[in-house]
């Protein structure tokens, strides 16, 4: 257990730096979704219109 | 060239930037001598803490330039009276908020590592809390009208006379009045970071960041004005 500790310890950067990529990757993929689904509520629209 | 450029490849290529500045804005090592292209040179006064310029920097010109569109979009709603230009303000508007808040947030933090305390009431933290007050009363206020054209009229116009103080909070009274921040008037220490005491490597991230950081601005206001389009469009229908 004390390894793991000293471990997280000595690469407590490479952690931060992880938990951001995770974070960041959530909001891209929840973006892209919003995206796709915008797309395809204009296409809707655009057919109501016409 | 073009089908590629409309498919969602673009966007990827966003992803790719914004992790790049993530990884080289956390995980690129500070050293007395840099000698690799990774390395960052040590700023004096600054140490360790100068990386979050990469975040920080960014985040405060994103509000800057969120702001000015705001402004811009209600100048233009005003000689048009197009409900849509309104909507592309209030969308830049809240976008400039959120990025505000991490300003604030991101120098908080830097704050406690450098100064020793989260908050100091220093000239720049007061002047982003003004800011912050100011635009959170554009919201206040558009939330407290239901007539949709009196709405976009009021917001409009406190909208280009909340822009006029950005400016003057931002830019003017952090330099010319004595504090902590580094480029305040009597700093001697850490200031000008940018133009001295960065190498060639530090500034390319630096101003990579800013660019990745407005395309990403970009893209959220596209989304967030479309959403706010079809959500009126669906309530008139």
């Amino acid at each position: 257990m004390d390894y793991v500790f000293e471990h997280l310890n000595n690469n407590s950067i490479l952690v931060v730096l992880i938990i951001v990529l995770l974070l960041w990757s959530g909001i891209f993929i929840f973006l892209m979704g919003l995206n796709k689904k915008v797309k395809e509520l204009e296409k809707l629209v655009s057919k109501d219109d016409v | 060239m073009q089908k590629l450029w409309q498919s969602n490849f673009k966007f990827y290529i966003l992803f790719l930037m914004i992790s790049f500045v993530l990884i080289a804005g956390i995980a690129f090592p500070i050293m007395e001598r840099p000698t690799a292209w990774f390395h960052y040179p040590f700023i004096q006064g600054l140490g360790e803490n100068a990386k979050i310029i990469f975040f920080h920097v960014p985040t405060a010109w994103i509000t800057v330039i969120a702001f000015f569109m705001s402004m811009y979009f209600s100048i233009r709603y005003l000689r048009s009276n197009d409900i849509f230009y309104d909507l592309k303000a209030h969308v830049s508007a809240q976008l400039g908020m959120i990025f505000c808040v991490l300003a604030t947030v991101t120098g908080s933090v830097w704050a406690k590592f450098a100064w020793g305390e989260f908050w100091h009431w220093d000239p720049r933290e007061t002047s982003i809390f003004a800011l912050l007050l100011i635009y959170g009363a554009l919201f206040a206020l558009r939330s407290a009208i239901e007539s949709e054209e009196k709405r976009a009229k009021l917001s409009a116009v406190y909208n280009i006379l909340s822009f006029l103080t950005v400016p003057f909070f931002i830019f003017i009274m952090p330099r010319i009045m004595p504090g902590l921040h580094p480029g305040s008037a009597d700093d001697d220490n850490a200031g000008p970071v940018v133009d001295f005491k960065m190498n060639a490597n530090m500034q390319a991230v630096f101003y990579f960041s800013l660019f990745s950081f407005t395309l990403l601005y970009v893209w959220i206001w596209r989304l967030g004005y479309k959403v706010s389009r079809l959500k009126y469009l669906l309530d008139k229908e």
